[in-house]
């Protein structure tokens, strides 16, 4: 109870602070959320696209006809066949077997003996393995985002738990009245602890909200993905054990950083919590020796830099990687967007499986040729063969590449083409149509970074403000004795000012060049060379200027607001 | 002639709706060489007299003029061009800047106003305040005595037309503060102009003059 009503006091007397903490928490949760959400919905997508490939059954035999459904019974082990659209469906009835390798190879020469047994040329099987005919997939893409994920999750429970740190050393003349009062420590850690925990449950339950409705609206209109060949389907799903995983993970690091500080807290001497006189500097026994510039403004700037830049290092801590992972993902994804929609060379392709069904015919060609969307075909045979070799044993394909006059007139093309060309032996590709899907979906890209620049930008500036402000307030004395033996406010002012200054360029370089390079890297396996176009470079350069603004501002209004502030000295 | 001339000085603060006179139409005059003391109770006003002296705090009425120039008109960096140049201030508690060593912090008027380090006077001072082997120091490594002579090296290392000590020997057990005070006046037998709020009637009787203030208003 009476943390509780400690509580209620500490939120009344310091709202702007536990808002901070509240936003901060909120802003953090998101981009593993965001993450989680992408990796249920690639995942859902994934099984959905598997379950509408192999519809559950083991055997898929192409080309068939409703009569045919009589060939296939009486296989021992093997279900009533079923037939759908030209296809007949069977699937092996025993797990095990189905799971085994040899075993459906058996099974899969029975339905081939069946076949020759009925003289077809036209019929062709195709096989699924268990896992893939039950959609579970292997994808190593999930891992490695829940790899991404757990690291994002430990960096964002460090940088909130330096946040936190600013937060309980406020509040230390409380803590020093508290124990002098003869409070344990436990106590003590106690009141911080339901604090924590009364603004960590709100900051889930706002993020989740955030989250989950963002990335529904950007699922339901741009990012969806599915029945378009080529592209990995992707749907909109948010698995509630993941999530709650993920929230338990962070809540787990979160705790074990807070104790840590609580405890590192605890050490401190109750008369200097008290005080509120918490050792702000921790200065070695010799500092280096003082550096004498050309002017007052340097010479001080220079003395900051030297002995009093731990809160910048930690800003730094917190900026470089943000910044750098958000130039990342912005760099890397509109690359892909650039790619997925470079125009196609050929609208289409259409590939026939020419071993068991013979090649193209000239009517074929002459059919495509005269289609009215049609200006050019060119015709091989030296095409992707694994395309049918994997699925039915051929080796021998017949590839048409189709261009169109008009790029634009796409479906009606592709009605007409699937009309000639719609059995098993045949496989069309529509390439424009995943460039259409691809544009769609870079303006999703976009607006989702739009989205997640908001949230790790909201992240790192009440942060780096937090602790910019606790330095000016913790330097306050300093800039008072200053003021007291003849320093201008604005020689005080500015060379805090240009400490920050040289924090703000490191910040925004070292996230530049770390992030181009980590472009250049990921870009390596899919020989993309990224080039600095226009948005990339725009990028950039507002990512520095907004860096370069959360570091210099919160120094530039705090100054003024320490020197206008009644007190001792000025 | 005079360091100091005070004509008819006045300090209002708004407290709540009442109108608080800090200090009531006070004018003083201070010759070069002389040891001022300024006592009175609690809240008498002599800590607000020396501060608009310093040009810490601004007059509601009257004029300031610091070695014959008028400062209650001047603006915040003229102010401390002249805190930098004619005045020294030592505070109650020091006001020494912790991450500077001892000698860094002596130093630091004469770097604000980007001026060479004149090894000759910084020695002398040193010498006199007996620091010499403490210039390495941190201020956390002093004493409260060796802080505040400390404070006064600061306070002297631009060679000030007049040192302003406000209870410099406050935040001191008696020994410490009978030092500092032996200190003051040897200062003064020096030739340095001193300026000294003080309660303590027993430090105030070892100045030149006293002057008492009572509910804002000074009197000798």
């Amino acid at each position: 109870m009476p943390y509780l009503l400690y509580l209620r006091r500490s939120l009344v007397r310091r709202p702007k602070r536990h808002l901070s903490l509240f936003v901060i928490l909120t802003c953090a949760f998101i981009l593993p959320l965001l993450i989680s959400i992408y990796r249920d919905s690639s995942a859902y997508g994934r099984r959905q696209q598997m379950f509408s490939e192999t519809r559950g059954e083991t055997f898929h035999v192409l080309n068939a006809r409703e009569e045919d459904l009589a060939l296939f019974r009486g296989i021992a082990g093997l279900s009533e066949p079923r037939y759908e659209d030209g296809i007949i469906y069977l699937h092996i009835l025993s797990d095990d077997e189905w799971r085994d390798f040899f075993t459906m190879d058996d099974y899969s020469n029975a339905v081939r003996e069946r076949i020759e047994r009925a003289g077809s040329t036209k019929m062709t099987i195709l096989g699924f393995d268990y896992d893939y005919a039950h959609a579970i997939s292997a994808d190593s893409g999930q891992s490695s985002l829940l790899i991404l994920n757990l690291f994002i999750i430990l960096l964002s429970a460090m940088t909130v738990g330096s946040a936190y740190k600013s937060h309980i050393r406020r509040f230390s003349s409380d803590m020093g009245v508290l124990r002098s009062l003869g409070a344990k420590n436990i106590q003590i850690n106690l009141i911080f602890l339901t604090e924590f925990i009364v603004v960590f449950a709100m900051s889930a339950a706002a993020a989740v909200a955030i989250s989950a409705g963002i990335m529904r609206i950007l699922f339901s209109t741009l990012l969806k993905i599915d029945g378009v060949e080529g592209l990995a389907w992707v749907i909109f799903s948010m698995s509630p054990r993941n999530t709650a995983l993920h929230i338990g993970v962070f809540f787990v690091m979160l705790l074990a950083v807070i104790i840590r500080t609580l405890n590192k807290a605890s050490r401190e001497s109750t008369v200097s919590e008290m005080r509120g006189d918490l050792q702000t500097f921790e200065m070695k026994k010799s500092p280096k020796s003082l550096k004498i510039k050309a002017s007052s403004q340097k010479t001080l700037a220079s003395l900051w830099l030297t002995r009093t830049n731990k809160a910048h290092a930690g800003c730094l801590l917190v900026a470089v990687p943000i910044a750098t992972v958000f130039l990342f993902l912005f760099g890397y994804l509109s690359l892909d967007a650039a790619y997925i929609t470079q125009p196609p060379e050929f609208e289409f392709m259409l590939w026939k499986n020419a071993e068991a069904f013979g090649g193209f015919t000239q009517e074929d060609v002459d059919y495509v040729e005269n289609l009215p969307q049609v200006e050019h075909v060119s015709c091989h045979n030296d095409a992707p063969k694994s395309l049918f070799k994997e699925e039915a044993g051929a080796l021998d394909v017949d590839v048409m590449e189709i261009k169109l006059a008009q790029p634009g007139l796409h479906r009606e093309a592709e009605e007409l083409l699937l009309r000639r060309f719609s059995g098993g032996e045949f496989r069309l590709h529509n390439y424009q149509a995943v460039v259409e899907k691809g544009a769609e979906m870079s303006k999703g890209i976009y607006l989702m970074l739009i989205f997640i620049f908001a949230a790790m930008f909201i992240f790192m500036g009440i942060i780096i403000c937090m602790k910019l402000r606790d330095y000016i307030f913790d330097s306050e004395k300093t800039v008072k004795t200053l003021l007291s033996i003849g320093a201008p406010n604005g020689v005080v002012a500015s060379s805090y000012v240009r400490q920050s200054a040289v924090s703000a360029a490191i910040a925004a370089a070292v996230s530049s060049a770390v992030s181009a390079v980590l472009l250049i890297l990921a870009t390596i396996p899919a020989a993309v060379k990224p080039k600095p176009d226009l948005p990339l470079v725009a990028a950039y350069i507002c990512i520095s200027i907004l860096t370069v603004c959360i570091f210099i501002l919160p120094i530039k209004f705090t100054i003024s607001e320490v020197t206008k502030r009644k007190g001792s000295g000025i | 002639m005079n360091v100091v001339e005070v004509k008819n000085l006045t300090k209002r603060f708004l407290q709540g709706d009442a109108v608080i006179k800090a200090v009531d139409n006070v004018s003083l005059e201070i010759s070069e060489g002389e040891f001022v003391a300024i006592t009175g109770q609690s809240g008498s006003g002599k800590t607000t007299l020396l501060n608009l002296i310093g040009g810490i705090e601004t007059a509601t009425d009257g004029e300031i003029f610091i070695d014959g120039e008028e400062i209650t008109s001047a603006d915040s960096d003229e102010l401390a061009r002249l805190r930098r140049q004619k005045i020294g201030y030592v505070f109650q508690d020091f006001n020494l800047i912790p991450i500077l060593t001892v000698r860094e912090n002596i130093i630091m008027p004469l770097l604000l106003d980007s001026k060479k380090i004149n090894n000759n006077r910084f020695n002398e001072i040193v010498g006199f305040l007996g620091l010499e082997d403490r210039l390495k120091h941190l201020p956390s490594q002093l004493s409260g005595g060796q802080k505040q002579r400390v404070a006064i090296a600061r306070a002297l290392i631009n060679s000030p037309k007049i040192l302003l000590a406000d209870e410099p020997t406050g935040n001191l057990d008696r020994k410490m503060a009978d030092e500092i005070m032996r200190l003051l006046i040897e200062l003064n037998n020096h030739g340095v102009t001193i300026l000294l709020v003080t309660h303590e009637e027993r430090y105030a009787d070892m100045c030149g003059r006293k002057i008492v203030m009572r509910e804002g208003r000074a009197g000798e």
